[in-house]
């Protein structure tokens, strides 16, 4: 599978099944390689699921630690980032029930984090903050997923198993919210 | 801003805010935080697992006591048997000792390397009885062994059943090896007080009770003191200070004298008499079977003898029938005695009798047993009697002046009356062997 390489040079390095065999090897070298292929996928499907910067961060470290034990048991079908977001997901609902019996599950408090801490254009953390907003967690990942990480739409629906035509119509739409609001909220 | 200017900036702000944790990552070398998620789900695994163990060990526990209780026999009685030794048998429902205990060091003798469980309540007794015969406790010399039996149960009809069959197998032991002694036998539910007295002092629940009961009876007794007394010299104490048991405990007495034929056993069982209430069955109470009187009685005591002996004469149907009919038939004796005189010989123990040279225990003359007969009959046509005296002749026996005038006169008359007198000497010999029964 062909993910979005890394940000600095902006070149497509693929993901591999002999790359996780590596990494299931041990190989350090091909864990590190692994992670900077994958980090922004990662973070992105993390926030999108979370609306939150330092959960996900958290999620983040937890889903690599989680790869690099569980690599052994990976089955090579072709889809190794569709197995790491699958791990990923699973944390995340995780957390999200467990913050939920704390009563602390409203995310949005800490939404600013993102915009605030992070991000020092504010036009992007303007941005960032609405799409993580009005959209629903279906429309985030697929919004996140394409324009941050430059999936196809096949490729997302593959990877998070939607329908193509519902990847195409959710995306649509979500765009066109989003940039109402954003418009709106800078007009206002 | 156009979409394709907010999707820029979408772009931007994700890919800053993209944190780098490779680092982290790669410190953490044993994979604690993935342990922690573990260990987050591991206590509820944990309890399950513990719940589960939990209830499998109270499973096992349970199906192990159940099991541990199904096979342990079921104690319904508790039999005493006390001579001096005190031997206390556990039985289950189905009369097999289920357990033996030695109460004192005397019962540790008896039971030496002896293995009664699981063996039947009247084999058992028949062992520990001859274990004591062996050991010196009963001896075929005294005459004044006394066994208390008791036997401890809710159930009357039971507690009967295992006191005669305990009662049966201890008489048979004892007639095996020609004993004589006293069976006392009580069969009074154990109170809780009797067992707690029983325990303090080391002794059976069945002497416990006995003894308590003699110290009720007598006042002047203290029940401490009577507890180191054997059954024998408890016995001897009771006849001491005529101290009253009946209702208490019931005795049976084993007169037997086992060289003797019994020929007036009757039931099978005359061995034993019980002596308190039943006194009917002594031979003053059954004149019915006593046979007509002659004009002539005899004033010896033999009479008197017989009816002191103790002996039932023969008063059943049964043993009453070879009396009546036996006289019809032709008996080897009669051709010294009497033609008219008949002994049954059909009888096939009879014959054996009569073949070894041994007297008849039938009258030659009636056919009556001797026992019967005494004597009195008058089935010779009037030979048995003296002629000179009109006495029988075992009573007259050749001293009547008639007859010591006729021996001297008339030498034929002399050896009829020897030859009658031989007959009837014969005959008193039988008698006195009868009364010697007693």
């Amino acid at each position: 599978m062909l993910v979005p390489g890394n940000r600095d040079d902006g070149k497509k390095e693929q993901l591999t099944d002999s790359l996780m065999r590596e990494v299931a090897d041990g190989d350090r070298a091909a864990f590190e390689q692994l992670y900077r292929i994958t980090q922004n996928s990662v973070y992105c499907y993390l926030l999108a699921i979370v609306k939150s910067h330092s959960t996900a961060e958290d999620l983040m470290q937890d889903t690599y630690l989680s790869v690099r034990k569980s690599i052994q048991h990976y089955i090579p079908q072709g889809k190794p980032l569709a197995w790491i977001f699958t791990i990923a997901r699973n944390l995340a609902y995780m957390e999200l029930r467990r913050a939920q019996r704390q009563e602390s599950s409203d995310f949005s408090e800490e939404e600013n984090h993102v915009g605030v801490d992070v991000i020092s254009n504010t036009i992007d953390n303007l941005v960032l903050q609405k799409a993580l907003e009005i959209l629903n967690e279906q429309e985030r990942n697929i919004v996140l997923l394409h324009v941050t990480q430059g999936f196809k739409f096949r490729e997302i629906s593959s990877l998070l198993d939607i329908p193509i035509g519902t990847v195409l119509s959710c995306y649509n739409r979500a765009i066109k919210k989003l940039y109402k609001a954003v418009n709106e909220d800078r007009a206002g | 801003m156009t979409k394709k200017e907010m999707k820029q900036s979408l772009r931007n702000a994700v890919l800053t805010a993209t944190p780098d944790v490779l680092g982290e990552i790669l410190a953490v070398q044993n994979d604690s935080s993935v342990v922690e998620f573990k260990k987050e789900s591991n206590p509820k695994s944990h309890i399950i697992s513990f719940r589960m163990a939990s209830c499998a060990i109270a499973a096992a526990l349970m199906l192990f006591v159940g099991i541990f209780f199904m096979v342990q026999p079921t104690v319904d009685s508790i039999v005493s048997i006390d001579v001096n030794p005190s031997i206390e048998l556990s039985v289950d429902p189905q009369d097999t000792v289920v357990s033996c205990r030695a109460l004192n060091e005397d019962a540790v003798n008896v039971l030496d390397g002896m293995d009664l469980n699981r063996m039947d309540l009247g084999t058992a007794t028949n062992l520990i009885i001859e274990a004591m015969l062996q050991e010196g406790y009963l001896s075929a010399d005294s005459p004044e062994n006394t066994i208390l039996i008791s036997v401890a149960n809710d159930d009357a009809e039971k507690v009967q059943r295992l006191q005669s069959k305990v009662t049966s197998s201890v008489d048979a032991t004892l007639k095996q090896n020609h004993t004589k002694a006293t069976i006392l036998q009580q069969s009074d539910p154990v109170t809780d007080d009797v067992k707690s007295f029983a325990k303090d002092n080391n002794i059976s629940v069945g002497k416990a009770d006995f003894v308590k009961k003699i110290a009720e009876k007598d006042q002047n007794l203290n029940s401490s003191d009577l507890v180191a007394m054997s059954i024998k010299e408890l016995a001897s104490l009771v006849d001491i200070h005529q101290i009253d048991l009946s209702g208490i405990v019931t005795t049976e007495i084993d007169p037997e004298v086992p060289e003797e034929p019994d020929f007036v056993d009757s039931d099978g069982d005359d061995n034993i008499v019980k002596s308190p209430g039943n006194e009917s069955s002594k031979p003053e109470n059954n004149p019915s079977s006593v046979p007509e009187q002659k004009p002539v009685l005899p004033e010896s005591g033999n009479s008197d003898a017989v009816k002191d002996s103790g002996i039932p004469p023969q008063t059943s149907p049964e043993s009453s029938e070879p009396a009546e009919e036996k006289p019809l038939e032709n008996s080897s004796s009669a051709a010294t005695s009497d033609p008219a005189g008949t002994t049954p010989i059909d009888d096939p123990d009879q014959k054996v009798l009569i073949e070894e040279g041994e007297s008849s225990p039938y009258c030659e003359y009636c056919g009556s047993l001797l026992s019967v007969c005494e004597g009195k009959c008058d089935q010779s046509e009037g030979k048995q009697y003296c002629k000179y005296c009109g006495q029988l002749l075992s009573v007259c026996n050749g001293t009547c002046p008639g007859a010591q005038t006729s021996e001297q006169s008339d030498p034929p008359a002399e050896t009829e009356l020897d030859e009658n007198l031989g007959s009837i000497d014969g005959l008193m010999i039988t008698q006195g062997s009868v009364m010697q029964k007693g």
